[in-house]
């Protein structure tokens, strides 16, 4: 219809500068174009120092580094688990309470703090909190879903696990979206 | 603005989401004086939601500024919560207090109802036709012409490609249909150019942020596209941050002549017009109307049949996973599209009704690698097993999300809450849903089909909801119609098939809520072609000068 080839035109002439500078910058925001942000400095502001080493611990035996890719730790998890727990001060009791009853575990069975423990040991307890995951009933078993759930989160928003273990390359312009361009798919 | 307060509009709109933005629009090219009324703030594309970039670099800064979400996405950040009142099966309100209303953060879906949707209309489809056409070509929308009786093809622009994971479901369709089953697959029509043309938005780059909120306003908004094109005339007057508290009747109270308003630093002032279109929403609209009871309408403005805020229906849904191990070498280092939904099941009991329940069902097909959506369901286990599982989910997999036409009868309904008022003093708006049993065997019938095209495709069932009951529907809280629904009989129905009401001449409603019926198709491009209509009509009526 003519009137709305008409009003194309005018929002052009409306819009069209604006949406040239942000399409310009759009180009520019791609993931891995930020400044590197050093979480390995971090200093945590809810967890104390052996508590953070310990959340860092726990991540990384739910997401360990391998041949596949990085794991929690080198992703960043703590730091983006301490960050968001700063920010949601609701939530900080049960993980601070969560942790407890990590190294109440850890005390009973080997005699020893969380962090003390050998790997063999922290996998042993790790794997009595992930147990009973499909019916979590005591306070360790959901503290496990609770910490699983906000490591995966932090691990999939990591530039690390994107590129390095997803291999995503998305968010970036693209001209044309292929999609699938196997024809046994198609069949 | 305290000038153009002393006008008198010749029509105020308020709410400028999908229905209003068109509406001010439509009447303000044709030289009528608008005032479009908005409860939110101008939304800037790009600056006040933008996902692209580091989440982790962002992170900080985003949570210490309020945010609780750590991507930027227009309907966590600025949608409202705890503004209304459910009732029965958990019934939510989707209400996005914006410049563009929710066309912000809708996904841009853009399906024409059917010749078949029209039956228990005041119209038949030949007559929607010509605004489908327009509003699609306004828009910007994408599609395949897929020749279906009732899924009528319109001005597409070129479709956009399905991914491997959607093939492979169209492939189970082919497959069943080739046993004599009755369905379709199709690709999305969604409501972004994939085309270069001259004066038109940005080209889609397909980064996947649709419902996010589109940072280069390539997805159709009315705030992007009928809006600015509306100020363009010089006739539309702009009121944002600006709730309406009441709507005013003149000495007789047969007819409005106004609108009152607070704004958001708290002024309170009126807005005379000779016409009044509400585009508030489906559960707003008839909130707004029953909220102002007068002497001439003791139950709510417009409101003789008693209808307003019944006839309440909407979408529910389930989700259904399929796993394809066949996809495991597959590329997937860019997924994104046009957001997660590439392909639509569609044509399921359109001219062969079920036996077991009233109305059908379509199903939104996705699939892809989104490190950003966080895979699909819960993967069990931790660990290097757990990690490679994570991946290959993600990888492999092929969702169906439904979309069932929910059973409008009397358990479903708006009403006003008597306890609750919000900030200004006003009645919440209550929403009654209970789910029946014609709801719940079209969820079975869905979820049998969905695992049936999955397996058949070559694909295992991952997650499925299993045994249906009320508690596991979700309702689509973005997809409510019918609360003020249009029909010939004043008795039966709030507004006449120009969508004026029956009781006062001077009131239009140009949001979804005047749908006599649903479809399962998505609701929006019907309400912006019911809005562009019910635009010309009131024209037609207002040069004619039946509306003064």
């Amino acid at each position: 219809m003519r009137d709305e080839a008409l009003d194309r035109r005018e929002l052009f002439r409306v819009l069209g500068a604006g949406l040239a500078a942000r399409h310009a910058s759009a180009q520019h925001h791609e993931p891995g174009s930020a400044p590197p942000l050093d979480t390995a400095s971090y200093q945590p502001r809810v967890f104390s120092r052996p508590r953070y080493g310990t959340v860092d611990r726990l991540c990384e035996l739910i997401i360990p580094a391998d041949d596949m890719g990085p794991g929690a730790h080198q992703a960043g998890v703590p730091f983006y688990i301490d960050t968001v727990l700063h920010y949601t001060p609701g939530e900080q009791q049960a993980w601070l309470h969560g942790l407890d009853g990590v190294e109440h575990a850890a005390a009973a069975r080997f005699g020893r703090a969380f962090l003390e423990c050998n790997a063999e040991e922290q996998k042993q307890l790790l794997a009595a909190m992930a147990a009973n995951e499909a019916n979590p009933e005591t306070d360790t078993e959901r503290f496990f879903a609770r910490m699983k759930a906000l490591t995966i989160e932090a691990y999939c928003f990591s530039e690390a696990a994107r590129r390095d273990y997803f291999g995503y390359r998305g968010d970036t312009m693209l001209a044309e979206f292929p999609g699938c361009t196997h024809p046994e798919h198609q069949r | 603005m305290a000038a153009a307060n002393k006008t008198i509009f010749d029509v105020c709109v308020v709410g400028s989401g999908p229905g209003g933005g068109i509406a001010a629009y439509v009447l303000a090219k044709a030289g009528l004086k608008v005032a479009l009324v908005e409860a939110g703030p101008r939304l800037r594309a790009g600056v006040d939601y933008n996902a692209h970039g580091s989440v982790y670099a962002n992170l900080e800064k985003r949570l210490q500024s309020g945010h609780r979400h750590p991507v930027s996405s227009v309907w966590n950040d600025y949608a409202e919560r705890n503004h209304f009142t459910p009732v029965g099966d958990r019934p939510g309100h989707g209400l996005l207090k914006a410049l563009g209303g929710r066309s912000l953060c809708w996904a841009g879906h853009s399906l024409r109802f059917g010749p078949l949707d029209f039956r228990n209309w005041p119209m038949a489809y030949d007559e929607v036709a010509p605004y489908y056409s327009r509003a699609e070509r306004l828009m910007a929308v994408y599609g395949n012409k897929d020749g279906l009786s009732n899924l009528p093809d319109g001005e597409f622009q070129k479709p956009v490609a399905m991914r491997c994971g959607e093939q492979l479901l169209r492939r189970g369709v082919e497959r069943l249909k080739a046993r004599g089953m009755r369905m379709e697959f199709v690709g999305q029509r969604k409501a972004m150019p994939t085309e270069s043309r001259p004066g038109q938005r940005a080209v889609c780059h397909y980064c996947g942020h649709c419902m996010q909120g589109c940072e280069v306003d390539a997805k159709y908004t009315s705030a992007n596209t009928p809006i600015p094109l509306a100020l363009r005339t010089g006739n539309l007057a702009l009121f944002t941050e600006s709730t309406m508290t009441r709507v005013l009747m003149d000495a007789p109270g047969r007819r409005i002549s106004g609108i009152e308003y607070t704004h958001a630093r708290g002024v309170v002032d009126k807005i005379a017009c000779k016409v009044l279109v509400l585009a508030c929403n489906s559960i707003e609209t008839p909130r707004h109307l029953l909220i102002n009871r007068t002497r001439e309408f003791p139950n709510g403005l417009a409101n003789t049949s008693g209808h307003v805020g019944r006839n309440l229906t909407s979408h529910f849904g389930l989700t259904v996973t399929g796993f394809f191990p066949e996809l495991r070498t597959r590329d997937a280092s860019n997924d994104d599209g046009t957001d997660y939904y590439h392909g639509l099941l569609t044509a399921l009991y359109w001219d062969n009704p079920s036996p077991r329940f009233a109305g059908t069902y379509q199903v939104q097909c996705g699939s892809g690698l989104h490190p950003r959506r966080l895979g699909i369901d819960s993967v069990p286990g931790y660990g290097s097993g757990f990690k490679r599982r994570l991946r290959e989910v993600n990888v492999c997999h092929a969702s169906m999300n439904m979309q069932g036409t929910l059973l409008s009868s009397a358990k479903k309904y708006v009403d006003l809450d008597p306890d609750k008022k919000d900030h200004l003093g006003l009645p919440f708006p209550r929403v009654h849903l209970h789910y029946e049993a014609n709801d719940i065997a079209m969820a079975e019938d869905m979820i049998q089909t969905c695992e049936q095209i999955i397996r058949t495709a070559g694909g295992e069932v991952i997650s499925t909801p299993g045994a249906v009951s009320a508690e596991k529907l979700q309702i689509d809280y973005n997809h409510w119609v019918g609360t003020v629904r249009m029909g010939r009989d004043p008795r039966t129905s709030v507004l006449n098939p120009d969508c004026q009401s029956h009781d006062i001449p001077n009131l239009f409603v140009g949001d979804a809520s005047v749908f006599a019926a649903n479809a399962e198709k998505n609701p929006t491009l019907t309400n912006i072609a019911l809005s562009w209509r019910m635009s010309d009509r009131l024209i037609g009526k207002f040069r004619r000068g039946e509306l003064s």
